[in-house]
């Protein structure tokens, strides 16, 4: 019972994903390669700056405990 | 359960795998991987602000992943030069070859360790399992990325 209700109360979020995802996809098949290149070079650098400001909130956070 | 539905969320994108271009299928890899990053740095933002991950955890997941981050972004800034724009295919000279294939056994490595990390293996299931799919999830992204690599012309 209780995985039941962790399951639905979840949903609205697992659903939000999978919408995200299908956008995701779509948008994928209309560009060109190159244009999909180009995209997930500027994801990657996006990754990098969340993880870098992302990295010094969890060190800040650690060193607060410390 | 619930981290069947986000393993099928993570694999979605993989349905639309057909006969396409070595240049395309590498793109679409390339897109997707960083796509499972960007998931898995939200994934560990959300379970260390809701105390379900140490923050130490949360520390070592989120440098392997930019690790990760920054091979696949050299995976791509070397692959790309030697694309054929006409037909699609990969042409390598052997160094090249080489050099991505030292790349991905790198990000092979980084993800191994992380799995292997015990503050890794001591995460709840429920978090474990979350990232587990996004782990495996960059893995067999990292090993399509191989099977292109390796069956590319190679140029003298």
């Amino acid at each position: 019972m209780n995985a039941l209700l962790q399951l639905l109360t979840s949903l609205p979020s697992l659903l939000v994903s999978i919408l995200v995802e299908i956008d995701r996809e779509k948008q994928r098949r209309g560009l060109t390669t190159e244009e999909l290149f180009e995209e997930a070079g500027l994801r990657f650098e996006q990754n990098d700056q969340a993880a870098s400001a992302l990295l010094a909130e969890l060190l800040a956070k650690l060193n607060q405990k410390s | 359960m619930r981290a069947l539905l986000f393993a099928l969320v993570l694999c979605l994108p993989l349905t639309g795998c057909g006969e396409k271009s070595d240049a395309r299928r590498l793109a679409l890899t390339a897109d997707r991987v960083s796509g499972y990053i960007e998931t898995g740095l939200s994934l560990v933002r959300t379970q260390e602000e809701l105390g379900n991950l140490p923050t130490e955890a949360a520390v070592s997941i989120v440098t392997s992943l930019r690790a990760v981050n920054t091979v696949s972004a050299e995976i791509v800034r070397e692959t790309r030069p030697f694309l054929d724009p006409e037909s699609g295919e990969l042409r390598l000279s052997s160094e090249g070859r080489s050099s991505i294939l030292a790349v991905l056994d790198t990000g092979r490595s980084v993800l191994q360790t992380l799995l292997a990390d015990p503050r890794v293996s001591s995460m709840s299931e429920k978090n474990r399992q979350q990232l587990n799919a996004v782990l495996n999830g960059l893995s067999a992204n990292l090993r399509l990325v191989e099977e292109i690599v390796r069956k590319a012309k190679v140029t003298p």
